[in-house]
């Protein structure tokens, strides 16, 4: 005969589990960038990120982006707004906006013909870290691909981000 | 209605459970052989929400279940894959831990 509070254990065990499924599918995933002061890079004192994680369950699981992780910190904080590759190569053409290793060299920005392959690339590295942290979602569904007007796709991001900086 | 399967390897009378979990909005259904609970995962319908082992006096022989279950679901192209509870009553060394945490099942003490 199982104990009343042996039940209640169970129960909310699977309320938690329930809630935490029920937030995954409206929010999706939740990712933790990391910055470092990039004062040794740049002379603005702006910051880099230097590592992306994604959370779950109590766990973090490493993003390994490698020199992409420029254009997903940019992404990220632009993910309320579909962007498309012409917006994305406007916004990371200044160094001000964009911050990260892309931004080392001055000026530097990422054609537009290379957005769609290193968005490719992207939900790789992101398919690799959904898989180790078992949640059962596309890359596709995290990154997605709206289709616009004018026969071009923007970019969103269907997660959630917070960044912890680093001050060194 | 969020189908439930039940594998009670700890012998008692899952009644109480039963009726506590289906009035908080879940259809269970209770297996306690292994065999069987492997073919109900592997069967298209119902798709289940949910699977909660509960361990007998040995956890260390249900983890072994617990493996074979979660590749049964995973065999299975299912829309919705289910999530895992292993319960416990008894203590479960922290390399049984792990080794549930890797399969990515959910772990409560009793």
């Amino acid at each position: 005969m199982y104990a009343s509070d042996e039940v209640d254990k169970i129960v909310e065990e699977l309320e938690f589990i329930e809630t935490e499924r029920r937030q995954l599918h409206a929010n999706g995933p939740h990712f933790r960038i990391l910055h470092r002061s990039a004062r040794q890079f740049t002379p603005c004192g702006s910051y880099e990120p230097v590592a992306a994680y994604l959370v779950h369950a109590g766990r973090t699981y490493q993003v390994r982006l490698g020199t992409l992780l420029g254009l997903f910190d940019y992404m990220a904080r632009h993910n309320k707004l579909a962007q498309t590759a012409r917006q994305i190569e406007r916004g990371t053409r200044t160094g001000s906006s964009m911050v990260g290793r892309l931004a080392a060299v001055p000026a530097r920005r990422i054609p537009r013909r290379y957005i769609r392959v290193y968005t490719g690339r992207i939900r790789m590295a992101l398919g690799k870290a959904l898989h180790e942290a078992g949640i059962e979602v596309s890359p596709d569904a995290v990154l997605v691909s709206e289709e616009c007007a004018m026969n071009e796709t923007g970019y969103r991001f269907h997660a959630t981000f917070e960044w912890l900086h680093i001050v060194e | 209605m969020r189908h439930l399967l039940l594998i009670d390897r700890s012998g008692e009378n899952t009644e109480v459970l039963k009726s506590a979990l289906r009035r908080r909005g879940f259809d269970v259904h209770v297996e306690d052989q292994q065999w069987r609970a492997v073919q109900a995962l592997r069967q298209p319908v119902p798709e289940w929400e949910f699977v909660v082992i509960v361990a007998g006096s040995t956890p260390d022989n249900d983890a072994t279940l617990l493996r074979e279950l979660v590749v049964a679901s995973q065999q299975l192209q299912q829309s919705c894959i289910p999530e895992f509870l292993f319960a416990s009553r008894g203590r479960c060394t922290p390399t049984l831990r792990i080794r549930i945490a890797k399969l990515g099942v959910h772990y409560v003490r009793l």
